[in-house]
């Protein structure tokens, strides 16, 4: 199930939270895993079987982590196992077709494809099972014993198909005890109706605007600009308002998620973008594989090395293409870049934000293009090798000039500081309780008038 | 205040779905001109997924006022710049033209049935016509959206003519693009202004008279049939405020017969202008195959056209010059037109589609 959807808004939603506040505490994990469940077979009516094994061998894998407590060996050889299942499923599912395709391309070899369809959700839920296993075993956090706390956390679905990535270690005090609170309730709502108008209002209508952009070809300089900034904003509405559309339910429910965006698109470098953009993808490679392998402790060929590992991972992560390896490996040489130009290369700020918003944005057109061939030609579009502009380039400005200057405030924090300067009181919470309404009616009427609604992450 | 609007915050929702679910369905939308999911639409499988797409429809097209709020958006969208709506072009003047582009035509599938017309046209000997027509926005381009994408006329006219030599291909661009007035409003079909301008070329075509463009009219006896049609494009823009078109056509004379596909209907079927697909009066709308014979008729000929809809409105002009004219429609039959036409034996085969058909 996806949260732009009618079932969701009108019928999901508001029965899950009318009986999650009747029910005693006690119970109250119970019905959020038996919801989360339901919500995840609505989409996946197969796979949850597999949601469900991955519950269980988690579960038993954090029982035996700690009963094995101090002796070193057999900790190691569970976490290895456990971590085997996890990213092997993940490859299984996920990168098989890709794999068979490329021994096909390279040695001929004809082997059929799998056609297996990719379980949604799978790399944002195998990720935070990781987490637990590895933070298990390190002794960061004990494990879970009640198998039903445990499983609410691996299929809790406000983040399970979306993200953010949410670690164990930032959820397990609350599994356990959490009070209801109308004031983190109620900016909970405020926040789930602004994450679904930046979907449904925003992300949406732009999205219309690239698909018809993108399909053309051949288009010129302005013409591909505007395309490529609507996917850019797209991307940033769709996946940010979903981050706040989970945390926002979270806070419905009692829990706190750490934040997954921070106005990317205001950066001044692409390190400082990766720091704004999916934070808690950016957190957990660095946690789980860049620290590990050593970060920056082993010297600078050695980090670079460690950074083209986590960049290559983090490609691939967000699809199994060559497309996305590529745009992976395009981070790694300008975050080097970066990197080795620290301290030595000063430029004005105007400057380095126009360098990161470009980088940034030719890294979408890499992303959202099916192959290098068409992201190349794309990008030589957009640097003139169509010419500049024509008459359809003023048709794309007039039909979406309002959604792009309100998209590209939106991508800026000055709403939330002028926001910020109303003085808390009762004329505040009036504003934000129409805009709020407001947000939530509009959507809820694209959703029901519109046949687009794309779901951009069925490859993560 | 804060518990009250989380209260509202999950009534209000369940409020709505349950008024969906208890108010009757309705089950066809005229504004939009297409049938609704009803509750009893609702039987497909939980594991397959069928089950939650026919009740995440259900919800959509039972959802109180939603043509209504449709147009609302759809307003709103237009006063922010929006030319398009719903596939629909809004240009000069609120007209209304069907969204083109060069990616959506299939133009292989086109040059491939344009082969088979040549190699039908070389190995019968049969006379053949083929009159593509312009969608409205190729024909009247200057009144579409300044720089709105449209697909190629020209271009797909070309290689279309080029892949069938033995046929007499007739260009209407330019006369059908002499008047706005030729296309409907609110509908893609041609109007009965545009139904004359491709006579007159096709008479042309014929040797006899000039086409539009060499100052040749013609006076016929015009019959109103209805004032208030609001076509197929009026429902994909759904614009409050949009004016209605009138239907026209010739008033035929003579004892004439309509059989489609094997039962008799009429020449202008008048019920249908109480229903919503006013352009239905034509012979009842699309069949697969229409018969219609004009024993008056001043020629004793047969002529089958391989058509799409725009025929429809086009073959009131021929009854009187062919004594039986046969409408093959590949979209509506089990055969194939083309294999068919030779059973007829026919004395001319005209091909009238839309050019992208």
């Amino acid at each position: 199930m996806v949260f732009s959807s009618a079932v969701f808004l009108l019928i999901f939603l508001p029965v899950f939270l009318t009986v999650y506040y009747l029910l005693p505490f006690k119970i109250k994990n119970a019905w959020l895993l038996l919801a989360s469940l339901v919500f995840y077979a609505w989409g996946e009516p197969v796979y949850v079987f597999l949601m469900m094994g991955s519950i269980a061998v988690n579960y038993f894998a954090g029982l035996l982590l700690s009963r094995f407590a101090g002796h070193r060996a057999a900790m190691r050889a569970l976490l290895t196992v456990s971590v085997a299942v996890h990213v092997g499923a993940l490859f299984f599912f996920k990168y098989s077709d890709f794999l068979i395709s490329a021994i096909n391309g390279s040695f001929g070899a004809g082997l059929r494809l799998m056609g297996l369809a990719l379980p949604i959700g799978i790399s944002f839920y195998t990720f935070q099972a990781l987490s637990y296993v590895i933070d298990v075993y390190r002794g960061k956090v004990s494990a879970q014993k009640n198998l039903i706390d445990f499983g609410a956390y691996i299929s809790m679905f406000p983040q399970l198909i979306a993200g953010p990535i949410v670690r164990y270690s930032d959820v397990a005090a609350r599994l356990r005890e959490r009070s209801f609170d109308a004031d983190r309730a109620f900016c909970g709502i405020l926040r789930f109706c602004v994450g679904l108008g930046k979907k449904v209002l925003l992300a949406n209508s732009l999205g219309a605007f690239w698909e018809e952009i993108s399909a053309a070809g051949g288009a010129p300089a302005m013409t591909t600009l505007i395309g490529a900034v609507c996917f850019s904003l797209q991307i940033y509405f769709d996946f940010s308002g979903y981050s706040d559309m989970a945390i926002g339910i979270g806070r419905m429910l009692g829990f706190e998620f750490s934040e997954n965006f921070n106005y990317p698109y205001m950066a001044k470098s692409i390190t400082d973008f990766w720091r704004r953009w999916h934070i808690s993808l950016g957190s957990w490679f660095r946690e789980y594989v860049y620290i590990p392998l050593g970060g920056s402790r082993k010297g600078l060929p050695r980090q670079i090395l460690n950074l083209l590992i986590v960049w290559a991972l983090t490609g691939i992560w967000h699809g199994a293409g060559w497309n996305f390896l590529f745009w992976g490996l395009y981070f790694f040489v300008l975050l080097t870049i970066e990197k080795i130009c620290a301290g030595r290369v000063r430029l004005p700020g105007a400057a380095k934000r126009i360098y990161t918003l470009v980088a940034v944005l030719v890294s979408w057109i890499i992303f959202a293009t099916p192959d290098i061939g068409a992201a190349g030609n794309m990008i030589g579009n957009l640097f003139g090798a169509n010419g500049f502009a024509n008459a359809g380039t003023l048709y794309y400005l007039r039909n979406c000039s309002v959604l792009l200057a309100i998209g590209l405030l939106f991508s800026t924090n000055i709403v939330r500081r002028l926001l910020r300067r109303l003085a808390p009181g009762k004329a505040k919470s009036a504003v934000l309780e129409c805009a709020a309404v407001l947000l939530y009616a509009l959507s809820l009427i694209m959703v029901i008038n519109s046949a687009y609604n794309p779901f951009l992450y069925f490859r993560f | 205040m804060k518990k009250v609007f989380l209260s509202l915050f999950i009534i209000a929702p369940l409020l709505l779905a349950a008024s969906i679910f208890l108010l009757p369905d309705a089950s066809f939308s005229p504004d939009e001109n297409r049938m609704l999911k009803t509750a009893a639409d609702i039987r497909g499988d939980v594991l397959s997924g069928d089950f939650q797409t026919d009740l995440e429809k259900y919800l959509s097209d039972q959802f109180p006022m939603r043509a209504a709020l449709k147009s609302a958006e759809n307003t709103v969208r237009t006063v922010l710049g929006a030319n398009e709506l719903g596939g629909a072009y809004v240009g000069n003047g609120g007209r209304l033209f069907q969204k083109i582009t060069d990616e959506e035509i299939d133009k292989a599938a086109i040059i491939r049935f344009a082969e088979r017309v040549e190699s039908f046209a070389k190995e019968s000997g049969v006379p053949v016509y083929a009159m593509p027509v312009p969608s409205a926005g190729a024909a009247l381009d200057g009144e579409l959206p300044y720089g709105a994408p449209f697909y190629d006329f020209d271009g797909l006219l070309h290689e279309l003519s080029a892949a069938m030599p033995s046929v007499k291909t007739i260009n209407l661009k330019k006369s059908l693009g002499a008047s706005a007035d030729n296309y409907y409003l609110t509908d893609h079909h041609w109007t009965f202004d545009g139904v004359l301008a491709a006579y007159l070329e096709w008479k042309s075509a014929h040797g006899e008279g000039q086409n539009t463009s060499g100052g040749e009219t013609i006076t016929v006896e015009v019959l109103t049939l209805c004032e208030n049609f609001h076509g197929t494009l009026y429902s994909k823009a759904l614009l409050p405020q949009t004016p209605f078109d009138a239907i026209k056509t010739l008033a035929v004379k003579g004892n004439i017969k309509v059989t489609a596909d094997g039962a008799e209907v009429s020449f202008y079927d008048l019920s249908a202008l109480e229903g919503k697909d006013k352009y239905n009066v034509f012979q009842g709308g699309n069949h697969g195959i229409v018969i219609i014979e004009n024993p008056d008729a001043a020629n004793k000929r047969t002529l089958v056209i391989i058509k799409d809809s725009f025929a429809n409105s086009f073959v009131p002009m021929l009854v009187g010059d062919f004594s039986k004219i046969v409408m093959l429609d590949d979209r509506y039959m089990l055969g194939d037109a083309l294999t068919l036409t030779a059973s007829y034996a026919p004395d001319e085969v005209l091909v009238l589609k839309e050019i992208i058909n």
